[in-house]
Formats: C-alpha cells, structure tokens, sequence
C-alpha cells in the first residue's frame, strides 16, 4: 500500500477523468490487472484494492511529469509489487506458508463451470502446478498480453531470462498436457 | 529435435526480428515436425489463457460486486428458449400495443397465456447455490431456421451462466418437452 488513501467514488476515476486516453486506458488495463493479480493468489477485494491504488499512483506519476513511455509495465510493476507486499504481511501475521498459498492459484475452477474440457482442465491444473513462480508469472503476464521486455520490467528480470522462462513454461505445460 | 524448435515460442510471441520471424516462415513451410509443435504451443498457451480467465471470474461471494455491470447482460441470457413459431405469434399478438387496430383474442390476457415460460430450475435450488436472476427470452424458431429447414415440434431449452467478464460459463441444452 501506498500508505496514503485517497478516498474517490469509483475506481480509477481520478485517473481516468483526465482524459479520454487515460480512459482507455484503465478501460483496457483494469480487467487484466485485476485478472493477473486473483491469479497471483489476492482476494477480489485485494485485487480491486491493489489495481485502484496502482492507478492512483500511475496517475500521479504522470501527472507531476513521469515518463509516460511503457506504462503497462509500470502498472503491472507497481501493482505486482504491491500484491507479493500484502502477501508477505499476510505471511507474517498469520504465519502461513507461502509456498502454500503460491499453489492456490486456479485451484478452485471446477469443471462443470469451465469451457475447457474436465480432463484437459485437470491436465492444466497439475502442469501449472509443476512450474516455478517465476514461470508461472512470465506465463500469466504473457497471457494478458504483455511483452516480454514488459514482462522483465514487471518482474525485474531480463528479458532473455523472461524469454528462458517462457519457453520452458510453455514446453512443460505442452508435454503434460499432451498437445 | 529440429533446430528452429527452440525459436518457435519466440516466433508465436512476435518476439523475433523480423528477418529472423521469416526464415522460421519459410521453415514451417516445409517441416511438418515443427508446424505441429509450434500448433501445440499455440493450442496450450490459448488454453492457459482461458484457464486463467475462468479461474480468476469465479463467481465467488466476494466478487459479486465486480458483476454488476454484467449483471445485465447476464438476465437477458440466462435462459434462452426456442419454440415453435406458431406460440410465439401469438404471444407478440397478445401485447397490447402490437395489438392496437387488430383484434386482440378476448381470452388472450398475458396471465392467462398457456405457461411457455419455463423456469430455469424446477426444483428449488439447493441452499448452497447462489440465487440468481433468472429471466427468460423466447425466440421464435423461424427467426434461427432458413425457411424449409424449421424443425417441425422440436424446442430447445439452453441454459447459460454468464461469468464476471462476460463469457459464458455453463451452457446446457434440453429438449423442451
């Protein structure tokens, strides 16, 4: 958390009221962002506490004159950093194993709800469950459509190290998936 | 393993050069080996992409805020209804203003129409499902069908469970007897 709470009516509005590519903006970041931050293992309400404060602060920074280049990362960065943050407080505070809840990620889609086939959902599941975090993060952020220099600079890695990680998450998941 | 296999993700990802992305085109033309792996990185990475997206819209409690706005699109599809047209006809004659110069059956009020509406669950549902909306849209069968292809007595009744970014959860056809 920032530490600072501004309190505004919906999310994103003091971002998005700017303008109208500020607009679009949170129109096209907020559901990925939001998605990418459920899948890291945050409640909805975390998740929607998160990405509004990660808005709050990119409108901030570019309001008082930031870079406005790669602004999807930035996002993603701040958010991300935001989200692994409450994780480690939860952690602390409850002393739950965070190698556990890392595990929790899509554990609760149940088949009868999912348009992906029962036994290529359990496939996906066990596969998603054998990569490493750092892995599991490149692919997720990859789904929502980041690059992967976008992807490095969310996670702090390099982009050939992002590059590494991808193909070796994709290459597992298309071996125990048999595809 | 060829030797194009270890570029073919970052060719998927548009992460090539563009001189480097066409010699993988031109080598996916002629080798079949990696024209498959590359399918089923392909294929793997859309369905973990789906996997997150289904995980993530989870209809939990705690995530029925986000629903709201879908909440209206959702009522119009929940249920979906085909019946045979003749029915049909007649329940548009019945409303009122469509009904304005012709003359409305006497013993056609809305309530007393025969129940074509179905709802969604005829037991009620158990304690630990969620109520939701449920509302009903009838078609006419004539409107999906090419005339001479209307499937004379057949109805459909299909049930749809809208998750929170829209996309449809739960899709369950029967035959509406």
């Amino acid at each position: 958390m920032s530490g600072e709470s501004i309190p505004f009516p919906l999310p994103g509005s003091a971002f998005a009221k700017d303008s109208p590519e500020a607009a679009k903006l949170f129109d096209e970041l907020r559901k990925p962002l939001q998605r990418y931050l459920v899948c890291l293992g945050l409640s909805s309400e975390d998740a929607q506490d998160v990405s509004q404060d990660a808005f709050l602060q990119l409108h901030r920074h570019v309001s008082s004159g930031g870079s406005q280049e790669n602004i999807r990362s930035w996002l993603f960065r701040v958010a991300h950093n935001q989200a692994r943050n409450r994780q480690t407080s939860y952690h602390q505070r409850f002393a739950t194993s965070l190698d556990a809840s890392k595990n929790e990620m899509p554990d609760y889609l149940t088949p009868e709800r999912s348009l992906l086939a029962k036994e290529k959902s359990r496939q996906l599941r066990a596969a998603v469950r054998s990569l490493t975090e750092a892995e599991r993060e490149c692919l997720m952020l990859r789904a929502e459509g980041l690059r992967y220099r976008e992807i490095g600079e969310v996670l702090g890695i390099a982009t050939s190290t992002v590059a590494d990680s991808v193909d070796r998450a994709v290459r597992k998941l298309a071996e125990k998936c048999n595809v | 393993m060829c030797e194009y296999s270890s570029k073919l993700i970052l060719w998927m990802d548009g992460e090539l050069t563009p001189a480097e992305a066409e010699t993988v085109d031109r080598h996916l033309a002629e080798c079949h080996e990696c024209l498959e792996q590359a399918d089923s990185f392909r294929k793997v990475s859309d369905d973990f992409a789906l996997y997150i997206r289904e995980a993530a819209a989870q209809p939990a409690r705690s995530r029925l805020r986000y629903t709201a706005p879908v909440a209206i699109a959702a009522a119009a599809l929940v249920a979906f209804v085909l019946l045979k047209p003749r029915p049909i006809t007649q329940d548009i004659a019945s409303i009122p203003q469509q009904a304005a110069g012709v003359q409305a059956p006497a013993i056609a009020p809305a309530k007393a129409a025969p129940p074509r509406v179905r709802h969604r669950a005829r037991k009620p549902p158990a304690p630990w499902i969620p109520a939701e909306p449920t509302i009903q849209v009838l078609i006419p069968a004539d409107a999906l069908f090419p005339p001479g292809a209307l499937p004379e007595g057949v109805g459909l009744v299909a049930d749809f469970r809208l998750a929170a970014d829209g996309s449809p959860s739960t899709l369950l056809s029967r035959p509406n007897e």
